[in-house]
């Protein structure tokens, strides 16, 4: 929120430290800002705050902020940071539990179609107990209207046989049962 | 069982990416594994181990889905061998998570209603033939060195990070699938991004992500002097050969280092798991007199 002296004011939450500590963050408040996670994020060109500020906004409370972020969706989890820090703050942990907390609120994502892809993977093991690659880009297809991207891929990977239909596991509804227990629908 | 061949024994957990899309690793690492007299017994029963997905959901379920497969495999008193990063990454994560602090492991032992406790551990692929099997065994049955592949080994995020809960001892500079490649005459070239990220699942959802970062992987094993990538994970296989492209510059083949040591090995099974690569790796394999 912008003020007329052009000050920003933020709107914290004090409480989402304490919540991101509850779900297993540590160290958190140890940041030194030096900027390591940053400068080494393999994603950062593509995301709207670096790891660094992200890590900055969580200690300050930011939490509308950083769950409207395209940032916590684009982390691809190469753990970079975490390995790095010299806090021991295990960033790429942070960004997980903070998506974790987004999608339980039911806000809407800045990076919809990731979100989609991580809830239908978890719809095929669901009913499979085990990954089906021509299901999940079938249905990710579906429900994000995204049928012409990557048709040229779709087709090699036709044309090699690299889509096979895999067989039902047999562990399948005990998967099922761990799933609906700790999963939030979307 | 005497304590020689049961340290050679293992049970085998393939994965959904193996059962699919890198089928060829599947079949190179078992003919591989077999050939220096590795017997895996698949783990009845297995399931997904959540991958990506899982963890960007939930945490508790991206610990429960693996710990079943822990559980599964227990009773049969033998360590998992996980070819594929991933799978041997959220494993060995869930392994160190759950043994490391009793409330996650009851947490785990209600919710999935089986129990592991830490009688067997999980390895990767590489640990299994440097570690357990020994690289004087490979090199005793090359029987066809690979001279002239130069090739960069890439490595990847998920077998080296993140290094608390993986116990990787070097997760700046691995250095196994080099030793093995020089072990079948490949020349593998230092570079700096063995351990760098391809965009991993952001494959379907950002693929401009992954493009971005393929390409300059690419551009970097060109510039290191290598011809083709080598390596261990099925999603830096599939991300690099799917997603390489064409316009700034030549595509090179990706490789999973166990199709490299079958060759070595002299096996001909190796042709037809070489012909399921998008970038066909047979040109340079023929220019070199490998094929
Ligand atoms: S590397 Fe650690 S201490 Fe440094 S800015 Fe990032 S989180 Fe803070
Ligand atoms: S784990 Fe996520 S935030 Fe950390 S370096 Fe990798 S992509 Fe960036």
């Amino acid at each position: 929120m912008h003020s007329k002296s052009g000050i920003t004011n933020i709107e914290a939450d004090p409480a989402f430290k304490t919540e991101l500590e509850s779900r297993g963050v540590r160290n958190l408040t140890k940041c030194m800002q030096c900027m390591r996670c940053g400068v080494g994020c393999p994603v950062a060109h593509a995301m709207d705050f670096t790891p660094t500020q992200i890590i900055r906004m969580a200690i300050l409370g930011m939490k509308e902020e950083i769950f409207a972020s395209k940032t916590i969706h684009l982390c691809s989890a190469c753990n970079t940071c975490t390995t790095r820090c010299p806090m021991e703050i295990d960033v790429a942990r942070t960004m997980d539990t903070m998506k974790e907390m987004s999608v339980e609120s039911g806000f809407e994502p800045a990076e919809r179609n990731s979100v989609k892809f991580n809830d239908i993977f978890m719809n095929v093991v669901r009913a499979r107990g085990r990954v089906n690659e021509p299901l999940l880009f079938g249905h990710y297809k579906m429900k994000t209207g995204t049928y012409f991207d990557d048709m040229e891929i779709g087709m090699d990977m036709i044309k090699k046989r690299k889509i096979k239909f895999s067989p039902k596991a047999a562990g399948r509804d005990e998967v099922r049962k761990i799933i609906d227990r700790f999963r939030h629908k979307i | 069982m005497n304590s020689v061949e049961e340290h050679k024994k293992f049970a085998y957990y393939p994965g959904c990416s193996l059962k699919s899309s890198a089928a060829e690793y599947d079949h190179s690492a078992k003919a591989v594994l077999g050939k220096l007299g590795v017997e895996l017994v698949e783990i009845p029963g297995w399931t997904c181990c959540g991958a990506t997905s899982a963890h960007s959901l939930s945490h508790d379920l991206s610990i429960a889905l693996p710990y079943r497969n822990l559980a599964l495999a227990e009773p049969a008193g033998l360590d998992i061998v996980a070819p594929c990063a991933s799978c041997y990454n959220r494993l060995k994560v869930a392994e160190s998570t759950v043994l490391s602090d009793p409330a996650e492991k009851d947490k785990m032992d209600q919710a999935v209603e089986r129990s592991y406790g830490g009688k067997i551990s999980t390895l990767n692929i590489l640990e299994v033939i440097v570690d357990r099997v020994g690289i004087d065994s490979v090199m005793r049955l090359v029987v066809k060195p690979l001279s002239g592949l130069k090739v960069v080994s890439y490595y990847g995020c998920l077998l080296a990070r993140p290094p608390k809960l993986l116990g990787t001892s070097n997760p700046d500079n691995p250095v196994e699938l080099d030793d093995l490649m020089a072990a079948v005459g490949a020349e593998s070239l230092f570079w700096s991004y063995k351990t760098d990220c391809c965009g991993a699942g952001h494959a379907m959802a950002r693929s401009d992500i992954v493009i971005t970062l393929v390409d300059k992987l690419r551009d970097m094993a060109i510039e290191a002097g290598a011809e083709a990538f080598v390596t261990a994970c099925p999603m830096c296989q599939t991300n690099l050969d799917m997603r390489q492209t064409s316009a700034s510059g030549e595509r090179l083949p990706v490789f999973f280092f166990t199709e490299l040591m079958a060759l070595a090995m002299g096996m001909k099974e190796a042709e037809g798991w070489l012909s399921k690569h998008i970038v066909s790796p047979f040109p340079l394999l023929k220019k070199l007199n490998i094929i």
